[in-house]
C-alpha cells in the first residue's frame, strides 16, 4: 500500500466539501454519506489504476487447500506452496480449472508437466483456492487439505469505516486528482445537477486516457532503451538490395 | 457488502429523486437482485471462473436412461445415467467420474457432447464412450423443470455394481448463478468492489425508470458506461501485459 500520499479520510472529506462548496445544498452532504461517497471513489480509482500501478495494491496471506478467498480477491500474483509445515516452499504455476485436474491426476498428467513438490500446481475456481505439491493417488485432490502456502495477490482494501478518519487513502499522489473527480461526481450525481458533472467526466476521462498512454510510452521507451537485450525481431519490410548482392527475400 | 449496505447506497444516491416518494427496502432488494444478475451477465465471458462451484454426486443417484439401453458391445451394454442437477447451473465446465481402486483414487474426465451426438456416439464402436472415457451432455428438462446432466459409458451390470460399492462419485466443476441476496445481513460473496459499484449503478437506472419515467437519464447511462469501460479496459491491458511480459514464450514463426 501507498503511504505517500498522505491524504487521510479526514483530509479527503475537507477537500471535497471544500470543492463543493459552491454546489453544496441540503442533500446528503453529511458526514457518514461522505465516507460512504470516499468508499465508492476510492474503489472506483484502484479499478482505473490497477492495470498499471497494480504494484501497489498487493497483499500477502497465507492459504490452505479449499480455502475461499473473498470478494475483495482480484488476481493472484504468486504463490508458494509446501507440501506440509516442515517442508520447504516452492513457487507454484497457475493453471486452470481443466489442466489443473488433469495434471493432478496420475493417469493423465505427463511427466514433463506434472505436479510435483518442487514444481507445485494451484487454481482458483469459484473463488476458492486448490493447489498440490503432488499427483493424487489415493485421496482426491480437492479434499487434500494438509497443502499450505503463502499467497500474494491483488486485493482491493476493506471498505473505511467513520471512525478511521486517520487511515491514508491508497492513491499515488499523483492521482488524488482523479480520485477527487470520481468522488465530487459521486456526489453531485445526487446533490445536485449541473453543467459541472459533465466537465467532470470529461476529466476523468482525460485523466484516464493519460494514464493509459503514460503506460504505452513507458513500454515503447523501455523496448527502445533495452533492445539490445531484446532477441532481434525479424523485420516486417524487406530491406533494399544492396547493388551487386542478391535480393534479400523474407 | 451487505445486502443492508447496497439498500443505504442506493438510497443515498436516489435521495435528490426521492423527495416525496417512498420505494421499501423489499422493492428496493429487487432491483438489486436483479442488477446483480444483468452484472454477473455483462461479466461472465470474462469471468466466468469467478461463479465456479464443486460439487460432487454420488454415482447410484442416477436413473439410467429407458431409451438407450439396448445397443450392446459384446457383453457390455451402453447405458446412459441421468442425474438433476442444482438450480443455479449456469454452464458445466468440466464433469469427472471417480472412483476409489485397492491403493489408487480413479479420476476419469468425461468429455462433452451434445444430447443429440450422444445417440450418434453411441452407434459408432471407434469412439463409442467406454468407462475409461465416458461422456456427458446437459439440457435443461421443460417437463421435469429441472436441469439434466446425461453421463454415458459402456457399463455392463458386474461394472455398474462394483462401481455402486466403490462409492463412485461424480465430481462437477460449473459455473453458478447468483444467489438472491434476502436477508439484510446477507454478505456480497462473488462480486468484487469495482462490480458492486456497476450494480448499484444499474439497480439506479431501472428504479429511476419505473418511478421516475421523466428523469434524465443520461448522466446514469454515462456513468455505467463509464464503469464496464474502466473495467473493459483493466481486463484488456491485464490480458496485453500478461502476453508483454511472457514474450519470450511467444511462438514467432509464421510471420
Amino acid at each position: 500500500m501507498i503511504n505517500y500520499g498522505g491524504v487521510r479520510l479526514r483530509d479527503a472529506i475537507d477537500e471535497i466539501l471544500n470543492r463543493v462548496n459552491s454546489y453544496r445544498n441540503g442533500f446528503n452532504i453529511d458526514y457518514f454519506s461522505l465516507v460512504q461517497i470516499v468508499n465508492t471513489a476510492l474503489m472506483d480509482t484502484i479499478s482505473i489504476l490497477l492495470p498499471v500501478y497494480g504494484h501497489n495494491y498487493i497483499a500477502r496471506f497465507n492459504v490452505v487447500n479449499g480455502q475461499f478467498l473473498g470478494p475483495n480477491f482480484i488476481k493472484p500474483h504468486r504463490v508458494l506452496i509446501q507440501k506440509s509445515a516442515v517442508d520447504p516452499l516452492r513457487e507454484a504455476r497457475y493453471v486452470n480449472s481443466r489442466e489443473y485436474n488433469a495434471l493432478v491426476n496420475w493417469e493423465t498428467a505427463h511427466s514433463w508437466n506434472v505436479a510435483i513438490e518442487d514444481n507445485p500446481v494451484y487454481t482458483i475456481y469459484g473463488l476458492v483456492f486448490y493447489a498440490t505439491t503432488q499427483p493424487m493417488s489415493n485421496i482426491d485432490i480437492i479434499s487434500n487439505t494438509t497443502i499450505q502456502g503463502i499467497m500474494e495477490a491483488y486485493i482491493y482494501p476493506n471498505v473505511l469505516q467513520e471512525t478511521q478518519n486517520n487511515v491514508i487513502l491508497p492513491i499515488p499522489y499523483e492521482y488524488i486528482d482523479l480520485f477527487y473527480s470520481i468522488a465530487l461526481l459521486k456526489l453531485l450525481m445526487h446533490a445536485d445537477e449541473r453543467g459541472e458533472l459533465s466537465y467532470l467526466l470529461q476529466n476523468i476521462q482525460k485523466i484516464k486516457s493519460e494514464l493509459y498512454q503514460r503506460k504505452k510510452e513507458k513500454e515503447l521507451t523501455e523496448a527502445r532503451q533495452l533492445e539490445s537485450f531484446v532477441e532481434p525481431r525479424i523485420p516486417f519490410v524487406p530491406s533494399q538490395a544492396t547493388p551487386g548482392e542478391v535480393a534479400p527475400n523474407l | 457488502m451487505i445486502l443492508a449496505e447496497y439498500i443505504d447506497f442506493l438510497k443515498i444516491r436516489l435521495k435528490r429523486y426521492f423527495a416525496g416518494a417512498v420505494v421499501s427496502d423489499v422493492s428496493i432488494s429487487n432491483y438489486i437482485n436483479t442488477a446483480r444478475r444483468k452484472v454477473q451477465n455483462y461479466v461472465l465471458p470474462f469471468m466466468s471462473d469467478r461463479f465456479g462451484n464443486v460439487i460432487n454426486i454420488p454415482f447410484n443417484n442416477g436413473t439410467q436412461d429407458p431409451t438407450i439401453q439396448n445397443i450392446q458391445y459384446g457383453t457390455r451394454a451402453y447405458q446412459v445415467f441421468v442425474y438433476g442437477m442444482p438450480a443455479d447451473l449456469i454452464s458445466i465446465d468440466n464433469v469427472y467420474m471417480m472412483w476409489q481402486g485397492t491403493s489408487v483414487l480413479y479420476k476419469k474426465q468425461c468429455r462433452q457432447s451434445s444430447k443429440r451426438e450422444v445417440y450418434t456416439i453411441s452407434i459408432h464402436d471407434w469412439n463409442v464412450p467406454t468407462i475409461d472415457s465416458p461422456i456427458f451432455a446437459y439440457e435443461y428438462d421443460v417437463f421435469a423443470r429441472t436441469i439434466l446432466l446425461y453421463i454415458g459409458a459402456t457399463f455392463d451390470q458386474a461394472t455398474i455394481a462394483s462401481l455402486t460399492n466403490l462409492n463412485a462419485t461424480l465430481q462437477v466443476w460449473y459455473v453458478q448463478a447468483l444467489l438472491e441476496l434476502t436477508e439484510p445481513t446477507d454478505m456480497e460473496l462473488y462480486l468484487s468492489p469495482e462490480l458492486q459499484e456497476l450494480v448499484i449503478l444499474e439497480a439506479m437506472k431501472n428504479l429511476l425508470i419505473d418511478y421516475y419515467p421523466s428523469v434524465n437519464l443520461n448522466l446514469i447511462n454515462q456513468e455505467l458506461m463509464s464503469a464496464f469501460e474502466t473495467l473493459m479496459t483493466a481486463y484488456q491491458l491485464d490480458v496485453q501485459t500478461q502476453v508483454e511480459e511472457l514474450s519470450t514464450m511467444k511462438k514467432e514463426e509464421g510471420l
